[in-house]
């Protein structure tokens, strides 16, 4: 017996064989508890593989996942055991979140995922200046903008006459009637942050140069869209044009910037695109509740969870310069507890704990919940990457003083030690 | 001027004007006729004699659906393409219905689709395909394509007619029962998704 929960949030049984080869009794028992939820169940039957044309489509969908129900106290003090249990979820949107097996190519680029569950932590700051420093050390870096309700990543890094002639949107417009590869030429700019490095800053921006219609075209930006070989979801087509970016620029690196919040492009830059994600954090109950909404989402389904728990790395952004140790100690021990409780294997006390656990200690500086950090300073509130030092700019001093631990942390993470 | 001539002519004024109230009470009495049944129709509704004789719902234009798909493979299977490719066309078409009702098209008691006002989707295909290509089925950006991104082939329809059940089987495109198949096959597979989806029963 599975469950389908539908797109409305309603609950219907199916049960993967023919109608006719179903108990009768079995059916009853299904039909009874189906009456029993009320509103919160589908109207219509038992769902077989005879009411569907491809029952394989269905019955083999790549969204079904094992899921666990909690248990919950009963009147008399015991609790009910946790029940696992097939659920297809059919969702509009955020299914990407559990889309987490993506197929490690040979010689993948790593892909560098910035995230947050909020805006305004310093994210495409630490992006900017993490490209900044990767072009010093002779890399080609390509960084992505696909906070697309907010694009910003083009200001920061190019000056107005440098951004490219078509942007990430004009893309997914063109893809959708089948001339989005004419483009890939011409949207990529050079940022001149690298101009005296050995290294590239190569920008695609979320919007073209001169773009006058930016708002109509990211309305069309998440179409489903129809081809020979079916329906090609927004999620294939962001993977897609990524890859075709890489192939195209052959990059060292790709650092993504991603939209805050729990919505799909994150989703999507998380589970899908990233190798390793940068959870950008502040010390505040908003945050920690945020990302303990989305780790058990993670943590119901267990094959979700073993894949995306080793790409992750949480980042302490605009730690304060006073009162630090108490305030390191503080985050260390939040973080910690919302890892604990949800993304690392638990142990019972008293049994000895596997060799291949997922499960580290408070202090274990290479644990995803251990923070790396970056400093706050009040020389880099309302920061120009793009205005030298003889004009008021910051210096490669100032940089190293407020993200070089964050580099040095981050640069074996990305590369490997 | 003749005698006769000038007698003429009031005469001819007293009918014309004869004819006038004719007509006037004529059309007068149309209107009184039609207003008295439009009343009549109003009473009776609200009095719940025409829900009490309200016709029991007929059309399932899902099943229709899956039904005509089924037969068609039977045909198609046992060689008769000719008919095959008819279902095709009937199963696309009542897939397609099936998807406007689910998403608050009005319908008849019977569950027909509403007969008033005559809107584009009392159509067979390729029509009725062309109809559904056009329009988006959520109000909401993210989700409108959802159904209809499924349906890249309706235009293999467009050389099918409703009226190919006349025609000699010589002169039918069987050629096109392969693209036929296809696009029906698709609109089926909505229907799972949809089902799936919570969207139709």
């Amino acid at each position: 017996m599975l469950l389908i929960r539908d797109v409305y949030g309603r609950l219907r049984f199916a049960v993967n064989i023919d109608r006719d080869s179903y108990p009768v009794s079995a059916r009853a028992v299904l039909d009874a508890a189906a009456k029993e939820l009320g509103a919160f169940a589908t109207p219509g039957e038992v769902l077989f593989r005879d009411d569907f044309t491809d029952a394989n489509a269905l019955f083999g969908h790549e969204d079904w996942h094992q899921t666990l129900v909690p248990g919950v106290e009963k009147d008399d003090a015991t609790f009910t055991p946790d029940i696992a249990i097939q659920l297809l979820d059919r969702q509009i949107v955020g299914q990407d979140w559990l889309h987490t097996d993506q197929p490690l190519v040979e010689g993948q680029v790593p892909r560098l995922v910035f995230y947050g569950l909020k805006g305004g932590v310093g994210r495409s700051t630490a992006l900017a200046m993490l490209a900044y420093r990767l072009a010093r050390d002779g890399k080609h870096v390509l960084l992505l903008d696909f906070d697309l309700e907010s694009p910003g990543l083009s200001g920061l890094l190019l000056p107005p006459e440098r951004v490219a002639t078509y942007g990430l949107v004009d893309w997914f417009v063109e893809d959708s009637v089948g001339q989005g590869d004419d483009l890939l030429r011409d949207m990529i700019a050079d940022s001149p942050l690298a101009d005296n490095t050995t290294g590239a800053i190569r920008v695609a921006a979320a919007m073209g140069q001169g773009e006058s219609a930016y708002l109509a075209k990211l309305a069309r930006v998440y179409a489903d869209v129809p081809t020979p070989a079916g329906s090609v979801r927004f999620a294939t087509r962001m993977q897609r044009v990524v890859n075709l970016l890489e192939k195209h620029e052959k990059p060292d690196v790709v650092l993504v910037d991603s939209r805050a919040g729990l919505n799909d492009l994150a989703a999507i830059s998380i589970a899908g695109l990233a190798t390793v994600t940068l959870l950008f954090a502040n010390d505040t109950t908003q945050n920690w509740q945020g990302y303990q909404q989305l780790f058990e989402h993670w943590q119901r389904r267990p094959n979700v969870l073993r894949h995306v728990r080793q790409r992750l790395a949480i980042v302490q952004a605009l730690f304060p310069e006073s009162d630090q140790a108490a305030r390191a100690e503080r985050f260390l021990q939040h973080s910690y507890d919302l890892f604990t409780n949800t993304l690392y294997d638990q142990i019972e006390p008293g049994t000895v704990t596997p060799l291949d656990a997922f499960t580290f200690d408070l202090g274990d500086q290479n644990a995803p919940h251990f923070p790396l950090r970056i400093r706050w300073s009040p020389r880099l509130q309302e920061f120009d990457p793009l205005v030298s030092v003889e004009k008021g700019g910051i210096g490669n001093t100032d940089i190293e003083a407020a993200f070089g631990p964050f580099f040095d942390e981050v640069i074996p993470l990305v590369f490997g030690k | 001027m003749p005698r006769h001539a000038r007698g003429k002519r009031p005469v001819r004024k007293y009918v014309k004007l004869l004819f006038e109230f004719c007509a006037g009470a004529l059309a007068f009495a149309l209107r009184e006729l039609r207003a008295w049944k439009q009343k009549l129709i109003q009473k009776i509704q609200r009095s719940g004699v025409g829900r009490m004789q309200a016709i029991a719902r007929q059309f399932d234009f899902k099943a229709a659906a899956r039904r005509h798909h089924h037969d068609a493979e039977l045909l198609r299977n046992e060689g008769r393409g000719a008919n095959a490719g008819q279902l095709y066309g009937f199963a696309a078409e009542c897939g397609l219905k099936a998807l406007m009702v689910a998403h608050g098209l009005p319908t008849e008691p019977s569950g027909d689709i509403r007969k008033r006002p005559r809107g584009n989707f009392r159509k067979h295909m390729p029509d009725l395909g062309q109809a559904v290509a056009t329009i988006t089925l959520f109000p909401d950006g993210r989700a409108a394509t959802r159904y209809v991104s499924m349906l890249p082939d309706l235009s293999h329809f467009n050389d099918w007619s409703v009226d190919h059940r006349y025609w000699m089987e010589a002169m039918l495109p069987s050629g096109s029962l392969q693209n036929w198949h296809a696009a029906a096959l698709q609109v089926s597979a909505m229907l799972d998704a949809a089902t799936a989806d919570g969207v139709m029963v």
